[in-house]
């Protein structure tokens, strides 16, 4: 037994590595973070869950970050709660060497990162690219109503977006009474996800609750979600009987629900990506009649974030590819509707002219809504206690009763 | 010395890590360790046992294991009585062992592609005119019945039992028992209620809870198939440590332990038996 028990010690103690942790040398010369890098690897850690994102990035950035900077991107799927759960457990084991290098986030990850002080930063002002950035856009500079701070470095900006079938559909509800009144002359056609993106859609209905646009702005406030909630889960509770199952269940994820559209079980879907109608059209998936708008209330519209693990080894490399990620270049092919129709977090009027008329030049989108047009009925996301809240309240309130 | 480096192999496989998740949950629960907990505190047990969405969680989990069971060994009996004493047929033995080869995953993916309203049932049901919309087709999946779960299930240990119920007869004589007692006077029925069933269950009862405990702890199935409230155990545990809650964690581990302790506690009592009689063919 006692060797048995001396086995294990010596397992636990070769198995626990013992590097240190990167130190940054704060005057290093962004020439000079290029030469160091050249030749590192980093393990970017992003969803890969969409057909056209994996194509970009693994056709398009890894390749070019190889050229540009022989650096080696290895990308890996993962996001949120997995993610945050596989850098918990590196921190509670006290590893001074992370698996991961850079993450793809959203607001929710980087509250659930600030409270485990899993990023490194501020390490936006570093980038030569950063000048170039959004800063003064309230979208861009805030996330979930957390200042940015530096501590991570926007990618993206995406508005949610309903998703129908205008041949099925030629009128769609775009408010919320009227979104009642069809669900009842339709029964089981209409659900939404019980995910991020569903959850998403609860918030814009809630601030519309509350009272609309800035309703929720600041700290959370418990009488304030109280008040907006109960309207929330009443609505909600009208809706129920006749919604897809009958409101007893919910798909559990948007890929599900957008099976469920595909094959015309049910007759909206919705996406964080306001875009997303035009790509899955592209890909095949959605019929070509297929349409998307944003509710006369009002849809979240987010930006999503890269940052750096707090115990990476590859901060510097990681801060090489952040800023080729969000350089002219890679955002003006990631902002292609043929590509991600990702928007930029470019201040495109701070660009040279060349790239103005470049970014000018993008063909516009086919069915997805008009950006400007909906950039009105934009709502900020309220800070993550209304997400936990609602995600928890939304179990007890609807499918629990 | 050959068998104690089999033991010890044995330990550290199987039994090291399931001790040390065990203690891992243990201490998490009572905030000992995680990086969210601030040191002692039973706040997360008294939390979990007040709370209806665990509790359900449990009972439900229960529920579907002994349906799951009851559903698979009735025609399983069933069918391995006609096996036993009907005509010999080899090749439809071999088939019954195909279904063990799918895992569960696909069957929870097949069993929704069959049973849903846009399924291959329903669209059968629609051609034929025998419903007039695939809508009509009743809920069968992520239903309140949890019809799907036990349809998968089904179809993936009816075969097993079968197969196993089958070996057990081979091996009791069964057939030489019925001769004798017919030869006594003893009826059909009698022989199927007071002789075949009971020989065959008790045989079979270790690997049978065994399955049980399998099934209670089940999770791919249930996620595709089942509904989102009330929900598996497992999936209640995957939730707290995974959603958006980070609080939430411990809450998650300390289901996780109460799962180990009944797991821990059924495997106890059907172990008192011999343990020989894990494998009754």
């Amino acid at each position: 037994m006692k060797n048995l028990l001396l086995l294990i010690v010596l397992t636990l103690l070769f198995s626990c590595k013992t590097e240190k942790k990167e130190q940054l040398n704060e005057h290093k010369s962004w020439e000079e973070i290029e030469i160091a890098t050249n030749g590192k690897t980093v393990t970017w850690v992003m969803w890969q869950g969409d057909l056209l994102i994996n194509k970009y990035v693994n056709e398009y950035v890894v390749p070019s970050i190889k050229q540009k900077f022989n650096i080696n991107l290895k990308v890996i799927n993962g996001q949120g709660n997995e993610l945050i759960s596989a850098l918990m457990t590196e921190m509670e084991a006290k590893k001074t060497e992370s698996a991961f290098d850079m993450l793809w986030i959203n607001g929710e990850t980087f509250f659930q990162l600030r409270q485990i002080n899993g990023l490194f930063g501020p390490f936006t002002e570093k980038l030569p690219n950063n000048q170039y950035i959004n800063w003064e856009n309230p979208f861009i500079n805030t996330d979930f109503q957390q200042p940015v701070d530096g501590m991570e470095c926007p990618w993206g900006n995406v508005q949610l977006a309903i998703i129908y079938n205008a041949e099925k559909i030629p009128t769609p509800p775009t408010n919320l009474e009227n979104l009642a009144a069809w669900v009842k002359e339709n029964p089981s056609k209409f659900t939404f996800p019980n995910d991020f993106t569903g959850m998403t859609l609860l918030k814009s209905w809630l601030i519309h609750f509350a009272g609309g646009k800035d309703a929720l702005a600041g700290k959370f406030e418990e009488e304030k979600y109280q008040k907006a909630s109960k309207k929330l889960w009443d609505y909600i509770k009208i809706l129920q009987p006749y919604l897809w199952k009958n409101g007893k269940t919910f798909p559990n994820s948007t890929p599900q629900q957008h099976q469920l559209f595909a094959n015309g079980e049910i007759w909206f879907t919705m996406s964080n990506n306001d875009s997303e109608v035009d790509n899955k059209i592209a890909e095949g998936l959605f019929p070509p009649t297929s349409k998307a708008f944003v509710f006369e209330s009002g849809t979240i519209q987010n930006s999503h974030y890269l940052g750096i693990v707090n115990h990476s080894n590859n901060k510097e490399a990681a801060m090489v590819v952040i800023n080729f990620l969000a350089s002219p270049e890679a955002q003006y092919e990631k902002m292609k509707p043929s590509v991600w129709g990702d928007a930029t977090i470019l201040d495109v009027k701070k660009l040279t002219a060349a790239w103005q008329e470049k970014f000018a030049a993008i063909p516009g989108r086919k069915n997805a809504p008009n950006r400007t047009e909906i950039q009105e009925k934009a709502l900020q996301e309220p800070a993550p206690e209304y997400m936990i809240r609602l995600f928890e309240d939304f179990r007890k309130e609807i499918l629990e009763k | 010395m050959r068998a104690k480096l089999a033991i010890t192999a044995y330990i550290l496989i199987t039994t090291t890590p399931l001790l040390l998740g065990f203690g891992y949950s243990l201490l998490y629960s009572f905030g000992y360790i995680g990086l969210m907990n601030k040191g002692f505190t039973t706040e997360h047990w008294l939390k979990l046992f007040e709370s209806k969405d665990a509790i359900m969680s449990l009972f439900y989990s229960i529920l579907v294991a002994l349906g799951s069971l009851i559903t698979s060994l009735v025609p399983a009996l069933i069918m391995a009585y006609f096996l036993t004493f009907g005509k010999q047929n080899t090749v439809f033995k071999k088939i019954l062992l195909l279904p063990l080869f799918v895992a569960p995953i696909i069957v929870g993916f097949l069993v929704y592609y069959m049973l849903s309203p846009t399924g291959i049932l329903a669209r059968i049901a629609f051609a034929l005119h025998l419903i007039s919309s695939p809508n009509n087709f009743p809920t069968l999946v992520n239903d309140s019945f949890a019809f799907g779960i036990l349809a998968a299930h089904l179809f993936l240990l009816f075969p097993l039992f079968t197969f196993i119920f089958l070996s057990i007869a081979k091996k009791e004589r069964i057939i030489e028992l019925k001769q004798i007692a017919t030869t006594l006077g003893t009826s059909k029925k009698d022989f199927i209620t007071k002789i075949f069933i009971p020989l065959i269950l008790k045989k079979a009862d270790i690997l049978i809870a065994l399955y049980g405990l399998f099934l209670f702890g089940a999770y791919e199935i249930p996620l595709i198939l089942g509904k989102q409230s009330p929900r598996m155990v497992s999936i209640f545990i995957t939730e707290k440590l995974t959603k958006f809650n980070l609080n939430d964690i411990a809450l998650g581990h300390a289901m996780a332990v109460v799962y180990t302790l009944l797991v821990f506690l059924t495997i106890t009592i059907i172990l008192r038996k011999k343990t020989t009689k894990l494998i009754p063919f």
